[in-house]
């Protein structure tokens, strides 16, 4: 069994969202519904100084995630109608709209946010791009980023080649659902302020 | 279309249940339903919508299926991998599709059947609007003469057959200038000559381990990946310490932030000043160097007649001009950053092997740009971080193209005007251009104008939008006493095109054969060849065929055309470009290869004069750097300037009109604009996934929304000596206390008989209308404001 997943470099992005439109441009997604979410995730304070200066500890940086197909797909284990599949030849966890009652319960069971509730008040998520795939091509998104902050491929070829993280603050903690997915973090998540720091563009990511 | 499902049935789960706690069932199957696959079809090489992003012309693969386009893939010529160069388009271009196959797409030729401004038009025939045309140009040209007859500037579109057509039928009103960097231009080139215009490309700075930005932000302004934001990138980690200076924490620092110093937008000439002062007081300047390659540092290279003690170094030590050193101490409060802040960065640039100083066009923007952006290049000549390996002359990086001329869909001819004025001032020239001069308003070509603008043309540009002070420009268009006739040629009914008499419905490049230079602003050019990617839908036509019947009307359609369509000036144009480059393929072996590439090794800035000033001289009055340009010196005593204007042949800095110091208890907070990274301009404003995803917001310090009880997502008031705007507020410590900011673009959107209040939160309608000093450009980015909760 092969099982595929996602490399992100938080280092390297500047949150454009890319990823995320030619995903939607790909996928024919309206406003509403997104399989790549793109947060921005801020924090720090100011400081006035005596002398009318400021100096401050603000930061940004932005996580790219879309759906993990995770090891655990909770999404699954919660579907009341057995929607849900994981693929042997691929790992990508895929889901039957015709099996749906728009229920919701994947949506508010998935941590990562990914399943969605669509057109026709059908759940639906990121897929992998299994077709692309399937053809030798990476998913869409990965191919559009213009930075390379993305790779997709073998999860176990990743993790060889980035490490085994998967954790980073805006996402949750990867032991609830083991994600196929490794992320590079960056100065700003490792900073002082990042404990405290918050998404601030949650208006943005549907 | 999302859900449908493919042929194939799902198939049962292989292996597992519904009640597995850890695993979920394991299918052996391909993908099942849920996997939405658009449908394929031909696969046509295209461009993005223009180069006017900033960023370059990012190379489009379209899908297409019966005349639709299903989806888009961008560049994938070159290598793939970091490293590599590919100009991979960005959401924008990801999302084009949505504005060629946009519903709100006009159809047919119409004209106004209400006020002018109020948006109601009729559909008429094409022989109507060509007559209309044809019978208000004469009118005005045979009434006015053709200095009344001005084609708008446009920065979507290379072709402009209506100024070709002109060059035939007597001229018109000429423009000089650009919104993008007029200031810089015209200011820049009495210091550098017009070849400074452009600096090293940033790749360069790889071989520097000092990159200091002033106001430049790629990963905004310059967002493809064979742009800026990838060179950026590269360079980071190549491990250069980045500098980056700017009033916002922007998107280049993301993840970096120790990368960020904070300054009061509008004083870069400060910080400039007072790091000149520690390079020169703290032994940093080689002064034999400095006077080598420039005149006006010291007493030494002044040009003769000059005033004494009226030197740059005279300027920066306080022995000249105000008298006053400009010390860390000095420029700390203006600037708001803390004086050791300033000594450190200044002491790194005097310390560095290769420091890279490059602004971006933000700072020019202001009411004081003209001299801000000397007082950033002239650090890189007095710290010595110029003309060699890892520096650069502090502008920006240059674009690279292929060898296509620039006007290359029809060549432009001679325009028998010789007058012309600023882009800027195309709102004065229409209210009282009869009245404009050469010393008090920039005109060129001539003492004063004889006549305002009677006859616009608008073609392919939001023009009225991204123009200062929206309400003004309204006022005076309405008057139609002042402005006779206008003609839009657009694909949507934009703010702009609400304002015209006669409104045509375009096509776009992707509906036509087309020759485009692969412009990027990164380490490659080339072209992209293509037959139309879908055939023209309704009675939508090319501006060249319009103009095209009204020079038939003229009797000058032979020498309009050529005997050519717009289809074969491609041919045309590109076998005229085989004579100068003749590496290039065929034009039929260019069509079948799409896109090519062309990489070529380009030089540090100004490397060939810094190794031979003599054969190599620069393109300035002295053949040298001008730090004191004497051809300033003339202007500033022979222009008419308003209150606070500051024309000045070194570079210095002066607060300008409507500088912090003139905020008030009325406008107690600054408003300074950013290009908008989903938008190109005004183009893309009403493709809903793009404003989604980046939302149009007015981002606000904690400090300065906490007194005013603003949280994210609360719609606020913004309100300037000029008009209000409601806009969505973002409360972020990304940005200083005592400024705001936002994206320019959006579409105005008011009640203009009403309260006037812009929905649309248009930065424009904020905007001044008065433009700088010298180059008579526009300072956008110098508002006085106030911002309440709705």
């Amino acid at each position: 069994m092969t099982q595929y997943g996602f490399y992100f470099d938080s280092s390297r992005c500047t949150g454009c969202k890319t990823c995320d439109l030619a995903c939607k441009d790909y996928n024919d997604l309206g406003s509403s519904v997104t399989f790549r979410r793109v947060y921005d995730v801020e924090g720090g304070t100011w400081n006035a100084g005596t002398d009318g200066t400021w100096t401050s500890t603000a930061m940004v940086y932005h996580v790219s995630n879309a759906c993990n197909h995770c090891d655990n797909p909770v999404c699954a284990a919660a579907c009341p109608q057995d929607a849900y599949v994981k693929e042997e030849a691929t790992g990508f966890v895929h889901n039957d709209p015709s099996k749906c009652i728009g229920c919701g319960t994947c949506v508010e069971a998935c941590p990562y946010g990914a399943p969605r509730l669509g057109d026709g008040n059908v759940a639906v998520k990121c897929h992998g791009c299994a077709a692309r795939v399937e053809e030798g091509s990476a998913p869409v998104c990965v191919e559009a980023c213009p930075l390379r902050c993305l790779e997709f491929g073998e999860i176990g070829q990743l993790r060889a080649k980035y490490g085994n993280s998967a954790d980073i603050a805006s996402l949750p903690d990867s032991s609830v659902t083991s994600p196929n997915l490794v992320v590079k973090s960056n100065d700003a998540a490792e900073s002082a302020e990042a404990p405290s720091a918050w998404v601030a563009n949650e208006l943005e990511v549907a | 279309m999302f859900g449908c499902a493919k042929e194939e049935a799902p198939q049962e789960p292989a292996v597992g249940g519904a009640d597995a706690e850890t695993d979920a069932p394991v299918s052996a199957a391909a993908a099942p339903a849920q996997a939405y696959v658009p449908e394929e079809g031909e696969v046509k090489w295209g461009t993005c919508t223009h180069w006017g992003c900033g960023s370059g012309y990012c190379p489009m693969r379209f899908h297409v299926k019966d005349n639709t386009i299903t989806y888009v893939e961008s560049d994938n010529t070159g290598t793939p991998e970091f490293g590599g160069t590919q100009a991979r388009a960005c959401l924008r271009g990801r999302s084009i599709r949505r504005w060629l196959n946009h519903p709100d797409r006009l159809t047919s030729p119409m004209k106004r059947v209400g006020k002018r401004g109020e948006g109601k038009f009729e559909e008429i025939s094409w022989d109507e609007a060509i007559d209309l045309f044809y019978s208000e140009l004469k009118r005005v040209i045979d009434t006015y003469g053709n200095e009344a007859v001005y084609s708008a500037f446009s920065s979507t579109v290379e072709e402009r057959p209506f100024e070709r057509l002109c060059g035939f039928i007597g001229g018109r009103l000429g423009h000089y200038g650009t919104d993008s960097l007029g200031q810089l231009m015209l200011s820049i080139c009495h210091m550098y000559g017009y070849t400074g215009l452009f600096g090293s490309a940033l790749s360069e700075a790889a071989n520097s381990d000092l990159v200091v930005m002033f106001g430049n932000d790629p990963a905004t302004t310059r967002m493809s990946g064979g742009s800026g934001c990838y060179d950026l990138a590269r360079v980071r980690e190549a491990g250069a310490r980045i500098v980056n200076i700017d009033y916002r924490l922007n998107e280049s620092s993301s993840g970096h932030p120790e990368e960020w110093l904070p300054i009061r937008s509008g004083t870069d000439g400060a910080l400039a000043s007072a790091i000149a002062y520690v390079l020169i007081t703290e032994g940093f300047v080689d002064e034999g160097f400095v006077n080598k390659y420039s005149i006006g540092y010291d007493e030494t290279t002044m040009p003769e007649g000059m005033p004494e003690h009226s030197s740059y170094k005279d300027y920066i030590l306080g022995t000249g001009y105000d008298m006053v050193p400009k010390t860390p101490e000095w420029a700390s409060p203006i600037t708001q950053i803390p004086v050791e802040k300033i000594t450190e960065l200044a002491r790194a640039i005097g310390n560095a092997k290769a420091a890279f100083i490059v602004q971006g066009w933000g700072p020019q923007r202001h009411s004081n740009g003209e001299n801000a952006n000397r007082a950033i290049a002239a650090l890189t000549l007095i710290s010595g971080h110029i003309g060699r390996a890892g520096t650069n002359n502090g502008m920006r990086e240059p674009y690279r193209s292929g060898s296509l001329p620039s006007n290359i869909i029809v060549p432009s001819v001679p325009n028998p005007v010789e007058a012309s004025i600023s882009m800027i001032s195309m709102v004065d020239a229409i209210d009282h251009g009869e009245t404009m001069t050469a010393v008090a308003d920039g005109v060129q070509g001539k003492d004063k104008l004889d006549v305002g603008i009677k006859f616009l043309v608008c073609d392919a540009t939001n023009i009225l939008n991204q123009r200062g002070d929206f309400n003004r420009t309204h006022d005076v268009l309405c008057d139609e006493s002042k402005c006779e006739f206008i003609v839009v040629n657009d694909l949507f009914l934009s703010p702009t095109a609400r304002y015209a008499d006669l409104l045509f419905p375009d096509i776009t490049k992707h509906e036509r054969t087309a020759v485009s230079n692969t412009v990027s602003a990164g380490d490659f050019g080339g072209y992209i060849v293509n037959e139309k990617v879908v055939d023209p839908s309704f009675q939508r036509r090319s501006f060249y065929d319009v103009c095209t019947e009204v020079a038939d009307r003229f009797g000058v359609k032979d020498q309009f055309t050529e005997g050519h369509s717009l289809d074969e000036w491609q041919r045309v144009i590109w076998e005229n470009t085989q004579e100068s480059a003749p590496s290039l393929p065929s034009f039929d072996e260019a069509l079948k290869q799409g896109v090519i590439r062309e990489e070529t090794p380009y030089p540090p800035a100004f490397q060939a004069y810094f190794d031979d000033p003599e054969t190599n001289r620069l393109l300035t009055p002295s053949g040298k750097i001008e730090l004191f340009s004497t051809t300033i010196y003339g202007i500033a005593n022979a222009w008419e300037v308003g209150e606070k204007d500051v024309i000045s042949p070194i570079p210095v800095y002066d607060p300008g009109f409507e500088s912090y110091e003139d905020l008030s208890e009325e406008y107690p907070l600054y408003l300074s604009g950013w290009h908008p990274k989903n938008r190109i301009h005004s183009t893309f404003a009403n493709i809903d996934v793009l404003d989604q995803s980046t939302r149009h917001q007015l981002w606000i310090n904690p400090i300065d929304a906490k007194t005013r009880g603003i949280q994210t997502g609360d719609q606020v008031k913004v309100r300037s000596p000029r008009g209000e705007v409601l806009i969505e507020a973002r409360v972020t410590p990304r940005i200083m206390p005592g400024i705001v900011g936002m994206q320019e673009g959006t579409w105005h959107d008011a009640d203009m008989d009403g309260d006037r209040v812009d929905k649309g939160g248009n930065i424009n309608t904020l905007c001044s209308g008065r433009l700088s000093p010298l180059a008579k450009h526009n300072p956008s980015n110098s508002i006085i404001v106030q911002v309440e909760k709705r």
